[in-house]
């Protein structure tokens, strides 16, 4: 714990003029003789993170090998785990941010590359297709192109494994995996001579060594092994970097490299060991052990060795090893046994079967938890899918979302936004921005054919108070728009032909804006709201109208009366 | 009926004659008799791998217990693969895999083929290897790993290390223990036996039935058994 706090960067003085030369440039910084060096200025070297599930496998096949393996991935499932690891690692609370943090380059890019080392000797258990899609995914959601990306096993004794990777990916069919399989070093500039500390040289992949790769991934399998004490894991996955040499030193020694481990920042900035399938004894032959269902990474390969030693190769796979060289896989760095901090984190379900979600679920029909991502899940906050049932946020095609929800069908709660969206306050439906689809909305639902609540604004919607009808209507029943109970001032339709505006219990009641044949009148007031000073639309009486009534007889009674008076005189 | 694969390599040697002085046979103290051809080739007596063998310290000589031809061309791990691997249909039904070729090689050549797994099998006096990966149509695979330690202790000692290691306990029938014995893999079996100088392997996969995997790891070894002289 102490040496995670403790991990800080050393350079020599003539390092760090080095560095001060212009931090775009590469400055090569091979692990320190004392002290150490933090891959990531933000993650723990000593933070491993793992994640156990079974489901990730569909099944076991009977036969091993790469393609009947492959086949068996959960692929959605594994990813939706490698998402939960990165948040976990990086201390993250979105899988976005998470990948951010722990993947940087002095380059935009653009123009960065990304080299993910395998380890091809035994088809039997080579890294998941679906793993190094993972993160061919990621890279290309930063930008980096897809020619950019290239996975290599570059040992030219038993590397021609590789080749069971190129039916998979593609720089040209867009229905594979965008990225370039090397056949051994051809994608990687061949191969140069490198230094290693100690004071000797191999043979490396040259894009490594000269610096050319700005982020090398480091996705090893797990098996056991004649040297390292038993056991071939992230450090001994760089012979096919390095030429081999089956010496421990050797293999610590290339991890302390300036190939490694030089760079700013830090070449190799993630470590990741597949251990859905596993080997316990030896480094090729099929699989001689249960599938362990563990993926495990961390920024730092010693770290990240050590702790698939102690915490899946002995207490899971049943594995023994030679206890000193595992404990010189901390020592040989500075390390100490008590420094690594093992972190298990719980499955992140969404795959292709619905499940329950946790932190950042996604997959294709799967229920996430708050960032559930996937086809038809069901989504905590902030679910992303096709048909999803969203909580707060919730995003998808016919989804149900709870408060913001997004989606072409979906049921929102406030602030709805989709096509038949029924959403709460400020629901927005359609496809049509505001207006428009058939959203049902609470206060401020917007909608085509919704119903709203307060401030319904929509075509044919429902609202309450200062309810809005929508398009024009014409002719004598134009869109009505009924008030509220209380409206001082209800209006149907806009503009409304010969439309019968039915007012509110109280006055000044319009009935249209332009009223004609009826005329509907714009300032009628009266109960009737008719429009007519002397008789209402419905024909009744008015005073004025009952005093030109009364007005006339009394005129005709006085004609009748001046009449009678002339013929007398 | 599960159609299944084998894959078969068979390392062999034909240390009996060539490995003078390491004596694969019974013999301690013989240097010549046919051996002695052996001898000269320098692959026995002259080379490292022979001499420092662990077997007897005499030239195995005109022993049959030891290499299976007596001549130094058994040494070659060519001739060494062409007299071990399996035939198409030599096992009815199975063929070589056709992405996987044949591999031959001395015990100094295997870190090719299986990186650092070499040191088990060096250190113990592999002389020269073989490994062969046969299919059964496309449910089941067959690899067969033959290899010729020079003295039947050492093919033993092969098997009882494999044995100690992978904690083999499945029978392999009409073998006992000390001869065959099985280890558990996903979908199958591997089969460790020794004869003579031979050792073999015999990994079977795709199968649902483990005791079904050694009954047809049997038959593989019952045919390899026959080709030795």
């Amino acid at each position: 714990m102490q040496k995670q706090r403790r991990d800080f960067l050393k350079i020599t003085a003539a390092g760090a003029a080095g560095l001060a030369l212009a931090r775009a440039d590469r400055v090569f910084a091979a692990w320190p003789s004392t002290g150490s060096l933090a891959v990531n200025p933000n993650i723990s070297n000593m933070r491993v993170v793992a994640c156990v599930d079974p489901k990730m496998l569909t099944s076991v096949p009977t036969l091993m090998n790469f393609t009947t393996e492959n086949a068996a991935v959960d692929s959605a499932r594994v990813q939706a785990n490698m998402d939960a690891m990165a948040m976990s690692l990086a201390n993250a609370t979105t899988a976005d941010a998470a990948w951010k943090a722990i993947f940087s380059s002095s380059k935009p890019w653009a123009s960065t590359k990304v080299a993910i080392k395998v380890n091809t000797i035994e088809p039997k258990n080579m890294a998941r297709v679906a793993v190094i899609e993972k993160f061919c995914k990621i890279m290309a959601g930063f930008g980096v192109p897809a020619a950019n990306i290239v996975i290599y096993d570059g040992n030219t004794t038993y590397g021609a494994g590789i080749s069971n990777y190129n039916s998979y990916f593609s720089l040209t069919d867009t229905s594979k995996i965008q990225a370039v399989v090397s056949s051994y070093n051809t994608g990687m500039g061949g191969t140069v001579k490198a230094n290693i500390p100690g004071g000797s040289s191999a043979n490396c992949s040259a894009d490594i060594a000269n610096g050319v790769t700005d982020i090398l991934i480091n996705i090893a399998n797990n098996k056991g092994h004649t040297m390292m004490g038993k056991a071939t894991l992230s450090m001994k996955n760089h012979f096919g970097t390095f030429a081999p040499n089956h010496d421990n030193n050797y293999v610590f020694n290339i991890n302390k490299s300036d190939a490694i481990l030089g760079g700013t920042p830090v070449r190799q900035q993630l470590c990741f060991i597949d251990s859905i399938i596993a080997n316990k004894a030896s480094n090729t032959g099929a699989p001689d052990v249960a599938p362990p269902y563990y993926l495990i990474m961390g920024v730092f390969g010693p770290a990240v060795d050590y702790l698939t030693v102690k915490k899946v190769r002995e207490p899971v796979m049943g594995a023994t090893h030679d206890a000193a060289t595992i404990t010189s896989y901390l020592t040989t760095f500075g390390y100490a046994e008590s420094d690594p901090v093992w972190v298990v984190v719980p499955p992140a379900t969404g795959g292709t079967t619905p499940g329950t979600g946790g932190a950042s679920g996604s997959g294709g029909a799967g229920s996430g938890g708050s960032t559930g991502a996937g086809g038809a899940g069901t989504g905590g906050t902030s679910a992303t899918g096709g048909t999803r049932t969203g909580g707060n946020s919730a995003t998808g095609g016919a989804r149900t979302g709870g408060n913001s929800a997004t989606g072409g069908a979906g049921t929102g709660g406030n602030n709805a936004t989709g096509g038949a969206a029924t959403g709460g306050n400020g629901a927005t439906g359609g496809t049509a921005s505001p207006t428009g689809g058939a959203g049902t909305g609470g206060n401020n639902a917007t909608g085509g054919a919704g119903t709203g609540g307060v401030n319904a604004t929509g075509g044919t919607r429902t609202g309450g108070v200062f309810a809005t009808g929508g398009s024009p209507g014409s002719g004598v029943t134009a869109p009505v728009g009924t008030g509220g109970t209380s409206v001082a001032q209800a209006s149907g339709g806009s503009p409304s032909t010969g439309g019968i505006g039915a007012g509110g219990s109280t006055v000044s009641a319009a009935g249209g804006n332009t009223g004609s044949s009826p005329t509907a009148g714009s300032t009628a007031s009266g109960d009737s709201g008719g429009g007519c000073d002397i008789a209402g639309v419905d024909r009744k009486t008015t005073r004025w109208g009952a005093m030109l009534a009364l007005g006339a007889v009394v005129a005709g009674k006085l004609r009748r009366l001046l009449s009678d008076d002339d013929q007398s005189s | 009926m599960q159609v299944r694969i084998m894959r078969i390599s068979l390392a062999v040697v034909c240390l009996l004659f060539g490995l003078g002085g390491s004596g694969c046979g019974s013999n301690d103290s013989g240097t010549g008799g046919s051996g002695s051809t052996g001898g000269s080739s320098g692959t026995g007596g002259g080379s490292g791998s022979g001499g420092s063998g662990s077997g007897g310290s005499g030239g195995g000589g005109s022993s049959s217990t030891g290499g299976s031809s007596g001549s130094s061309s058994t040494l070659d791990p060519t001739a060494f693969g062409l007299k071990y691997k399996f035939a198409d249909n030599e096992m009815s039904g199975w063929t070589a895999d056709p992405s996987s070729p044949l591999w031959t090689g001395k015990g100094t050549d295997l870190e090719a083929r299986i990186d650092g797994g070499n040191m088990a099998y060096v250190s113990r006096g592999c002389l020269v290897a073989m490994y062969q990966d046969l299919v059964e149509g496309a449910e089941a695979a067959c690899e067969v790993v033959a290899m010729d330690f020079g003295t039947e202790a050492n093919a033993s000692a092969m098997v009882a290390y494999e044995q100690q290691l992978r904690g083999a306990t499945v029978p392999i029938p009409q073998y006992d223990a000390s001869t065959a014995i099985g280890a558990e893999i996903l979908g199958g079996v591997t089969a460790y036996a020794h004869f003579k100088s031979l050792y073999f392997e015999v990994q079977l996969q795709g199968y649902a039935d483990q005791s079904t995997a050694a009954s047809v790891a049997t038959q593989f070894l019952q045919k390899l058994q026959a080709k030795i002289p």
